[in-house]
């Protein structure tokens, strides 16, 4: 938000602009002090100045209001950069946006950008024991909530180039809401990758000496630069400590917490590996080892994919609206072992019959996140998906079949190759045994 | 020095600084801010490093930046009913609590100050680990008041925070901190200049504090108000007092740090006479010395690895040891920085040397160095040499400063109403935007109805109630009960004696050991005050009722009565009783009238328990037994 029109036209006359020292002259009492800019989280008609205290207070602007400039804004001291190991092992980092990647302005609290691999060290300068950033780019500045396929392609030609051009393994730093889609979607898009792909990001600001940033960046920076791991995967916060980071194989991870530093767990999956930020790797599971080999990059997402949940009174009308504006794919988040609503008035079964007659593919996955769909069990269940013909999602997740489907039909034109594919384990998004130990990890 | 100073020809200046805990939710959560007992007992223990943030990094070189994030482990216990997420720093801050703002609202309006249209919170950078998040939130409220007795003071600002987190305990490396106390509310009132006497600013510390509790729901206890106390003398320099406990002590302190800064600027007088010229003091290893026989701490330095290092200070004889305040010398002030730096002990040649058996350790030093009588030797044993030269170094630059005089610095309030060095003064701390938490605007209306709501003066309450037919003594007592708002409130709004509404506060309450009163309201006091009006029930079972609502809250008074069979029984029943209970004691009435009174009373008091009122029936009584 901005300053009201009545407070900018004093600011104007007066030529004062945010970052200039001030007097503000209100009923007999003065106020000096640094102008703020106005901010979403305060009122436009209320002039914020931060007093020589340091504390910011707002004046509201009243007719008798007079504002006198003192001092045009002094320029910022640049801060220094720290310098790289060029001896340790060359990675990459792409930004795609987020706090992780960004630099406070302690002035007015507002976050920008950051433009340097330095600048980024200088945050985290333990990076530079384990790795050297040989290249930072920034491929996109959005907001997590606002990723789309065209990021995931952009991301993954980036990628290739990265890993066939020298770097070792990447680090991409990315918002956390929808780290676990893009993780999906890289681990598809980049065919062959024998080599760490980490994404990773802050659920806690970078402003404040807690944040949560810099071990996660460390313990990626160490997995991209030492782990023998060559697989997309997502490394941030294992538990509420700062002690280490979990390596999540990016098919199989899943946010599960709004504002929990360990977020990100493994879903019916254990974790690849347990990063500490002194360096150390612990392997957890089998993983597709680390090879010195060319990454190649099958790019494309079919953007008219469905997600729908079950819930009682679901409405299965709602089928129409998507198949009107000619939906190519659906998966059905179902409820327990994989229902959708069977035997009553509002029974799904003769909408997915149309769909599937008309040879689009239906993924049945489960809302309860962890387990298996089992096509099976009940009859209910025989009936979505024998007899209308709905593909069980086994172990994956709903999120994963979604980008895994978007994929396949944008880079798979055979119709049964496609549904073959969506039953076959590609990049470790189904497993075959439900290990014990995997739930609640 | 046993004669008191003339302050005002010292220019005695003090500042002071409030701390003061609210009786509130927490300030960004909805956790209880009751502290616990047992904080040993906690659900969970989280680890965590506060690292210096960005732009502060960026000034230092790799390893100086690497070692400054790997010093710091610190470790937090969680507790059940006072800690959820957000003292975790795993979770946003919720929006400001609105009970603790009202009342910081209620505080600047107090003490006369200028509240703003529109309050900021920010983020004061702390890395010590007392906050999970690297920083503290603080809010300005208002400025520019004052109060007006016992002295004149500005009051320069008034704020609203949270706490830190208490601490619990320090290792090597480590940090415990308790996560109860983080975030309970917390008022900070900074005053302006006080000139006056310590006696002076004590009473005037003291106001400060009733006014604060005439608000009600202000914290009471040991830690729950803490001062922060600015002190300067004519010559000397700002020395910050922190964390003063006891406002009671605050007129010792303010005496003793004078005599301190004084004795300081003895100390300089005597280092110009002595001529002593520019102190360059070159650090020794002096463990060779000390490789035979030496005390145990000495012996175990060396065998893990150190010694035992120091200087000559020439010319220095007799200014170690002085005296600045009892048993605290000018080297005891040189302990307290080692102490800061992780070195327990500083050995000078102007402490008996007796205790420690190195007399002819340090004759040995003295001849091999050729060292005159008017020379000092300083020593300290650490088991890293490194260490030893640092703080060797601030040591060094502390016994340069004796020629200033008074260093400004902060230091902290600690037993005996003395202070000890915490750490250079005025490390100003960053502060920016708390950006999770929108501004709150106050309207116009809204000051106007905190004006409403501010209590009055502290000597206007007592007269108010003194009005009302109030003893003096319990008008006092009052005014430091933390229901003084009950109490005016009930006294406002039914018809009841005053007195007895006072005495309920001050004294029932207090015998109702077991109970906690905690969950009644205001609306619950007056709901039972209404119904004594009323005569539903015996002024003497007040206590009783009160009880028994606090442990069931849901029942309405009418119930209470009637199922605890409480009401109040009739005169015309307990005359009738009386003239049974005097037939039947005819003979003892006759003989010893005194005595049959109070055997009658209690045989009264006894079958009507709690359903009758003493003073009713012994009224009743007497008129009886008159006829």
């Amino acid at each position: 938000m901005d300053y009201s029109k009545k407070v900018k036209k004093k600011l104007k006359e007066k030529n004062a602009s945010p970052l200039d020292r001030i007097k503000i002259k209100k009923r007999e009492k003065t106020y000096e002090g640094v102008l703020m800019p106005n901010t979403e989280m305060s009122e436009p008609d209320c002039i914020t100045i931060k007093m020589d205290n340091g504390y910011n207070i707002g004046i509201e602007n009243t007719k008798d209001l007079e504002i006198e400039k003192l001092e045009k804004r002094k320029k910022k001291k640049k801060t220094r950069e720290i310098e790289q190991d060029e001896s340790k092992p060359p990675i990459s980092l792409l930004s795609t946006g987020g706090t992780i990647s960004s630099k406070v302005e302690y002035e007015t609290g507002g976050v920008e950008p950051a433009l340097t691999a330095e600048e980024i060290v200088a945050q985290t300068p333990e990076i530079t024991e384990h790795a050297y950033i040989r290249n930072y780019e920034q491929v996109s500045q959005i907001a997590s909530e606002d990723m789309h396929s065209k990021v995931w392609e952009k991301l993954a030609e980036k990628v290739k180039q990265e890993l066939n051009n020298g770097s070792r393994g990447v680090v991409i730093t990315h918002g956390t809401d929808t780290m676990h889609y893009t993780s999906a979607a890289l681990s598809f898009m980049l065919t062959k990758l024998t080599k760490p792909v980490v994404l990773t990001g802050a659920q806690r600001s970078i402003d404040r000496g807690s944040t949560d940033a810099s071990m996660n960046l460390t313990c990626a920076s160490i997995a991209a630069a030492q782990s023998n791991i060559g697989e997309v995967g997502i490394v941030m916060h294992a538990t509420m400590n700062d002690d280490h980071c979990y390596y999540i194989r990016g098919t199989k991870a899943r946010k599960m917490h709004t504002s929990r530093r360990d977020t990100f767990r493994p879903i019916n999956d254990k974790p690849i590996a347990k990063i500490k930020p002194n360096g150390k790797i612990n392997k957890l599971q089998e993983h597709r080892e680390y090879q010195n080999k060319k990454t190649k990059a099958e790019k494309g997402f079919e953007k008219k994919i469905a997600i729908i949940k079950a819930y009682p009174e679901a409405d299965p009308e709602i089928i129409n609206h998507y198949e009107e504006k000619n939906y190519k794919g659906y998966v059905l988040e179902g409820t327990g072992l994989g229902h959708m609503p069977t035997q009553t008035e509002k029974t799904w079964i003769p909408k997915i019959k149309e769909i599937t007659k008309k040879g689009k593919p239906v993924i049945g996955t489960s809302q309860c996140i962890y387990g298996r769909v089992n096509p099976n069990v009940y009859k209910n269940l025989r009936k979505l998906y024998h007899e209308a013909g709905a593909i069980p999602g086994q172990d994956m997740t709903t999120e994963t079949a979604y980008v895994k489907l978007g994929w396949l039909l944008a880079t798979e034109k055979d119709q049964e190759k496609i549904k073959e594919k969506i039953k076959k384990n590609l990049r470790g998004e189904i497993t075959k045994r439900s290990h014990p130990k995997t739930f609640l990890y | 020095m046993t004669e008191k100073p003339q302050y005002e020809e010292l220019e005695l200046k003090a500042g002071l600084e409030f701390h003061q805990r609210l009786d509130t939710d927490k300030l960004f959560c909805s956790c209880s801010s009751h502290m616990t007992e047992e904080p040993e007992k906690s659900i969970q223990k989280i680890s965590r490093y506060i690292r210096p943030t960005e732009s502060e990094l960026g000034k230092m070189d790799p390893a100086a930046a690497k070692e400054a994030i790997k010093q710091k482990q610190f470790i937090y216990s969680l507790y059940k009913d006072s800690t959820c997420l957000v003292e975790t720093d795993s979770e946003p801050p919720h929006p400001i609590d609105k009970e603790a703002f009202e009342l910081a609202l209620i505080i600047a309006k107090m003490l006369n100050c200028d509240i703003f249209d529109e309050i900021n919170v920010m983020r004061k950078t702390v890395v010590d680990g007392s906050n999970t998040t690297g920083f503290q939130r603080t809010a300005m409220i208002g400025d520019n008041g004052h109060i007006e007795k016992p002295l004149e003071i500005d009051i320069e600002g008034v704020f609203l925070e949270e706490e830190s987190a208490g601490i619990l305990g320090e290792t090597k490396g480590k940090k415990e901190y308790r996560l109860d106390r983080l975030g309970i509310p917390l008022v900070e009132i900074a005053t302006g200049i006080i000139k006056g006497t310590p006696e002076e600013i004590k009473e005037t510390a003291l106001r400060i504090g009733t006014m604060l509790r005439t608000t009600g729901k202000v914290k009471r206890g040991l830690g729950t108000i803490r001062q922060d106390l600015n002190l300067s003398i004519k010559q000397g320099n700002r020395v910050e007092i922190k964390g003063i406990q006891e406002i009671d002590e605050l007129e010792e302190i303010i005496e003793n740090e004078v005599k301190r800064q004084l004795n300081l600027l003895e100390i300089k007088e005597e280092i110009n006479e002595r001529d002593i010229g520019k102190i360059d003091l070159s650090i020794q290893d002096f463990t060779k010395y000390f490789e035979e026989d030496a005390p145990g701490f000495m012996k175990k330095a060396i065998s893990k690895g150190g010694g035992v290092y120091g200087y000559v200070v020439p010319k220095f004889k007799g200014i170690l040891g002085k005296e600045l305040l009892t048993d605290h010398r000018f080297g005891t002030e040189l302990a307290h920085i080692a102490e800061t730096l992780g070195i327990p002990g500083v050995i000078h040649t102007d402490e008996d040397l007796g205790k420690y058996s190195i007399e002819e350790n340090i004759e040995e030093i003295k001849e091999d160095k050729d060292l005159s009588q008017e020379d000092s030797i300083i020593l300290i044993a650490s088991e890293d040499p490194e260490k030893a030269k640092e703080v060797l170094k601030e040591l060094e630059k502390r016994i340069k400063k004796a020629k200033e005089g008074v260093p400004p610095e902060t230091r902290k309030s600690i037993e005996e109403a003395k202070t000890k060095y915490l750490r250079p003064l005025g490390s100003e701390r960053r502060m920016y935007p708390e950006t999770d938490i929108p501004t709150i605007k106050v309207n116009e209306e809204e000051k106007k109805d905190i004006e409403e709501k501010t209590p009055p003066k502290p000597e206007k309450i007592t007269e108010e109630l003194e009005e009302k037919g109030i003893s003096s003594e319990l008008s006092k007592q009052s005014l430091k009960s933390p229901h003084i708002n009950n109490i005016r409130k009930i006294i406002k709004e039914t018809e009841v004696d005053p007195t007895t509404i006072a005495t309920t506060f001050t004294n029932t309450l207090k015998e109702l050991e077991d109970v906690n009163t905690e969950e009644l309201t205001p609306e619950n006091y007056k709901e039972i005050f209404k119904s004594l009006e009323k005569g539903k029930f015996p002024k003497d079972a007040v206590g009783e009722i009160i009880k028994i609502k606090s442990k069931d809250p849901e029942r309405s008074i009418d119930q209470i009565i009637e199922e605890e069979d409480l009401e109040k029984i009739s005169e015309q029943e307990i005359e009738d009783k009386i003239e049974e209970k005097i037939n039947e004691n005819q003979e003892l009435v006759e003989e010893n009238p005194h005595r049959a009174f109070k055997v009658i009373m209690g045989q009264m008091m006894k079958e009507y328990q709690g359903k009758v009122d003493g003073e009713t029936v012994s009224r009743l009584l007497e008129e009886k037994m008159d006829k």
